[in-house]
């Protein structure tokens, strides 16, 4: 699995195709849905058609891209008794990271998706893993918001993920991703004189960004 | 329990995915949920001066060794924030006041505990705490 995603990442064919196929197989031979998974690949494919973001699937992407996910899955295959909670999770990495490589938000996006990478593989190390329903909120809160500036992204003990567009001592505004309808914010806004206002609270994701921007946070 | 002197030094372990380049996140500061769904009794952090060192980074060493022989994984990107006793009950006055005392265990003897705080303002808390963070070094060479 690994020489294949290597190989398909040092381009001369269609590397997402060839990863995809790759994986098809593999998971077949784990008794993973074939037609779920191709369902999947025509989604990919799809949106990158649509996406106007360059993304053929003959670019060589970054090696980086695919490594954390290929040990994994190999991990995975040859080392874990829990095949398939560890597969989920590694799969949801995966489709983040695809999703926002094939934004159309590219060089914001295409950070988060490197950062990503790097979380799955810190978070391993100390045994935690990505609350799958965080990360996905997470993609598609990025995806919707082209807007936003590029924020520090941690993973809180929880699992959940978390975002902070810092300004200066004091001044920030915090998203978690509960993975649930209300996510976190906080925040702390200057006010003059040196005065400071904390904000401690919950909103739905939808709206978070308009409430945040109401009391005067800033996203850049 | 004996509270710290305020005087003296806590470290606090922060996994390497709370950080990100510079920042520490805050959320690291949480005291967590435990499996039966009910929040820590405290904030767990190591009382420096135990360890008789000349300086904090001193002290690593003999603290992983800790950490290790209790289980704990100590990640490659993970560091030890280091916070005074004095200014870290000060910056958290400003939604609760807390206690960080010494709780002491057979195979951690310089575990002590941030507590006293209400788990609704654990979030506060937690924000507090980070902004006095005094220093983090790396928890591996």
């Amino acid at each position: 699995m690994e020489a294949a995603l290597t190989y398909a990442c040092n381009g001369g064919v269609s590397e997402l195709d060839m990863m995809f196929n790759t994986a098809s197989l593999d998971r077949t031979s784990e008794n993973y849905s074939y037609q779920r998974w191709e369902h999947h690949r025509r989604n990919i494919l799809s949106a990158r058609a649509h996406s106007g973001s360059g993304f053929t699937g003959t670019m060589t992407l970054p090696r980086r891209l695919f490594e954390a996910t290929a040990r994994d899955l190999q991990r995975i295959y040859w080392a874990s008794p829990n095949i398939i909670p560890e597969f989920t999770d590694s799969q949801q990495i995966f489709d983040a990271i695809q999703a926002l490589y094939l934004s159309s938000n590219t060089p914001r996006d295409r950070q988060i998706a490197d950062r990503i990478t790097a979380l799955h593989r810190d978070a391993l190390a100390e045994d935690e893993h990505i609350l799958p329903a965080s990360l996905s909120q997470f993609t598609d809160f990025f995806l919707a918001q082209p807007g936003l500036g590029l924020p520090k992204i941690t993973l809180t003990p929880d699992g959940t993920l978390r975002t902070r567009w810092i300004h200066g001592p004091r001044n920030f505004v915090a998203i978690e991703f509960t993975g649930e309808p209300l996510a976190k914010l906080v925040a702390e806004i200057p006010r003059g004189d040196s005065l400071t206002a904390p904000h401690f609270g919950s909103e739905p994701v939808e709206s978070i960004v308009s409430v945040a921007c109401a009391i005067g946070a800033s996203f850049a | 329990m004996i509270e710290l002197d305020l005087s003296h030094h806590i470290f606090r372990h922060v996994g390497g995915a709370s950080i990100d380049g510079d920042f520490i996140d805050p959320a690291a500061f949480r005291r967590k949920k435990k499996g039966n769904g009910q929040i820590e009794e405290g904030l767990s952090v190591n009382w420096v001066e135990y360890f008789q060192k000349l300086t904090p980074q001193e002290a690593i060493p003999p603290l992983r060794d800790i950490f290790v022989n209790k289980g704990r994984t100590v990640g490659p990107k993970s560091r030890f924030a280091l916070l005074n006793v004095g200014a870290a009950k000060d910056a958290a006055m400003k939604y609760a006041t807390v206690a960080i005392v010494l709780d002491e265990k057979d195979d951690d003897p310089s575990h002590s505990l941030v507590k006293d705080y209400d788990e609704a303002l654990n979030e506060q808390v937690a924000e507090q705490l980070a902004q006095v963070i005094i220093a983090a070094y790396p928890a591996k060479p």
